[in-house]
Parts: structure tokens; sequence; C-alpha cells
């Protein structure tokens, strides 16, 4: 089970067109998001809408390269089930949607299509039941909607944490009371 | 004969605008995002056409079939639906072309309104 401190994942290198960068979680975020999609245009759309969120969102146009950052940890990925229009030998999203599953199992997948009419929707249907979003014109809405459900489950986590390791501290306390208390009556 | 329903098919920055949730920055960067996917597109469906990369192109349609109906242009968006399953013959070269022919007109049609929004705002 993830800790909170392994959530704090480390910087990691990106490079991009030649240019090396470091990304990191942004901590003062709610949430961290990978948007995986081949239409550009889509994938800023989603960025910019999550980001007015105040989520942090990290965008890729290939499901290869966003398995090279999940050292980032993210709680939500949204990817696209068609990534293959630029390179047609890149992974589909539904098998990206696998293998970060299999390294990440606490990640919540949503995956966008364009084609209500895909045979393979209904297969993934019983994967991902409340997840499947269609490029219609309520897909923001539905975006915005998953992430929210996500970060709320993510504080209800993060607060629970919080409440164990409340109840430890006054636990430790107490007993340390119980000992220096039955310490002083030995005494006198 | 060019079909009128694709001429007649414009960009509609209502569409677009509900998307966002009437934000306009949003609006501009998405547009700008639009235009730049519109151009990058075109040439790889020209290339993919001279090579007569079927599968390719389908995939291509796929890709900015959405963009489409983002700018509010359902037909534009209809016309990359069927090229999706699109055979390379004279019937379906004939649909790559008229999409070709209007995604310079959509770029206009973009960098008209993101003039004319700017100017407004001045």
């Amino acid at each position: 089970m993830e800790t909170l401190h392994e959530l704090d994942a480390v910087p990691v290198e990106k490079h991009h067109y030649g240019v090396t960068s470091f990304i990191e979680r942004n901590k003062s975020k709610d949430l961290s998001i990978f948007v995986i999609d081949d239409n550009e245009a889509y994938l800023q759309l989603i960025k910019n809408m999550l980001d007015h969120e105040n989520f942090s969102v990290f965008t890729f146009t290939t499901g290869e390269e966003a398995l090279e950052y999940l050292q980032i940890r993210p709680e939500l990925v949204i990817i696209d089930i068609h990534l293959n229009s630029q390179d047609p030998t890149a992974m589909n999203g539904d098998v990206v949607a696998e293998l970060i599953q299999q390294r990440l199992p606490d990640t919540e997948i949503a995956l966008i299509s364009g084609d209500k009419k895909l045979n393979l929707i209904s297969e993934l249907h019983s994967s991902y039941p409340n997840n499947i979003i269609y490029k219609d014109e309520k897909a923001m809405e539905k975006i915005i909607d998953v992430s929210d459900k996500v970060a709320s489950k993510m504080n209800r986590k993060r607060s629970s944490y919080k409440g164990a390791f409340i109840v430890a501290v006054i636990i430790l306390v107490v007993e340390n009371i119980i000992i220096i208390v039955q310490l002083w009556t030995q005494n006198f | 004969m060019k079909p009128t329903s694709i001429i007649n098919d414009h960009f509609k920055p209502e569409t677009l605008s509900s998307f966002v949730k009437g934000k306009e920055k949003l609006m501009l960067s998405t547009l700008k995002a639009l235009k730049e996917g519109l151009q990058q597109d075109a040439e790889q469906i020209g290339k993919v056409l001279m090579e007569k990369d079927q599968t390719q192109l389908r995939s291509l349609a796929h890709k900015i079939k959405p963009n489409f109906f983002l700018l509010g242009m359902n037909e534009v968006g209809n016309l990359c639906k069927e090229l999706e399953s699109v055979n390379l013959d004279q019937e379906g070269n004939e649909k790559v072309e008229l999409l070709l022919e209007k995604i310079p007109n959509v770029i206009k049609e973009i960098d008209e309104f993101t003039i004319g929004h700017l100017y407004h705002e001045i």
C-alpha cells in the first residue's frame, strides 16, 4: 500500500524535442493527472481545463512516453484509446492502461474515445465501468467530474493517514505519561 | 460536384465556448492548438494520401474528427467519420481531397475569429 511520503515522488527528467527538463509533482495541487492523447489540440484543451481546476497535469502524446514517468505516481490517468495516428507502432490506450494498472494499482484510469460504436468499448466497460468518456459535448464536464471524484478520494485517504498519525502520537504521549507517573509513584 | 453541406459548414464559436464553459482565454488557447493541429494534420493527410496508406489515413481521420465537433463543424466531423473506414478508390480519394480543401478555410475562419476577438479586446 502507498504511504504519504511515497506519493511525493522525486523529480523526473523529461526529454522533449532534444531539450531536457525536470518535471515533478506540485505538492500544493490536489491531484496529479497524466493525460495521454495523440491529438495535441485535444490534449491541450484537457490540460488547460484541468489546470484551471487546480490540478497538476502532465501531458503525453504516446503511452510509451507516459510509462517512463510513472515515478511521479499520478492518482489519475486519462488516456485516449486510439494512440497510433502519428506512429502506427504505438501502443493503444487500453494496453497502456493495463500496464499502468499493473505498476500503480491504486491509480484511477479514465479512457476517452472518439467513437461510441467501437467494439472494444463494450469489452472495456467491464474493466472501467464508470470511467469511459466520449469526445462529445459533455466530455470536459465528465473529465472534470472524474477528476473531482478522484481528488475527493485522495483527500479522504490523506485525512485518514493524518488521523492515524494523530492517534498514534496521542497513544505514545499517554503511554509515556503513564510510565512517568508510575516511576514517580515508585519513587515516592 | 462538391457536397454543399461541407462547403456551407462553418466554424461556430458558440460550440467551443460551451465546451470551455465560456472561459475566453481557454477558448483562444484551444483555438491556437486546434489551428496548429489542423495545419500538421493536413500535411500528414496529404502525405499518406500520396503513399496510399489507407490504414494511416483512417487513423488520422479518427484523430481529427473530434476537433471538428469542437469547432461546431458537424458535417466535416461526419466526413472524417466516413474517412475512418475509407477505401482509397476514386470515391475515397475525392472525399479525402474534399477534407484537404476544407482545412485551409477552417484555419482562415479561426484566424478571422481570433483576430476579430483580439481587436475587439483592444
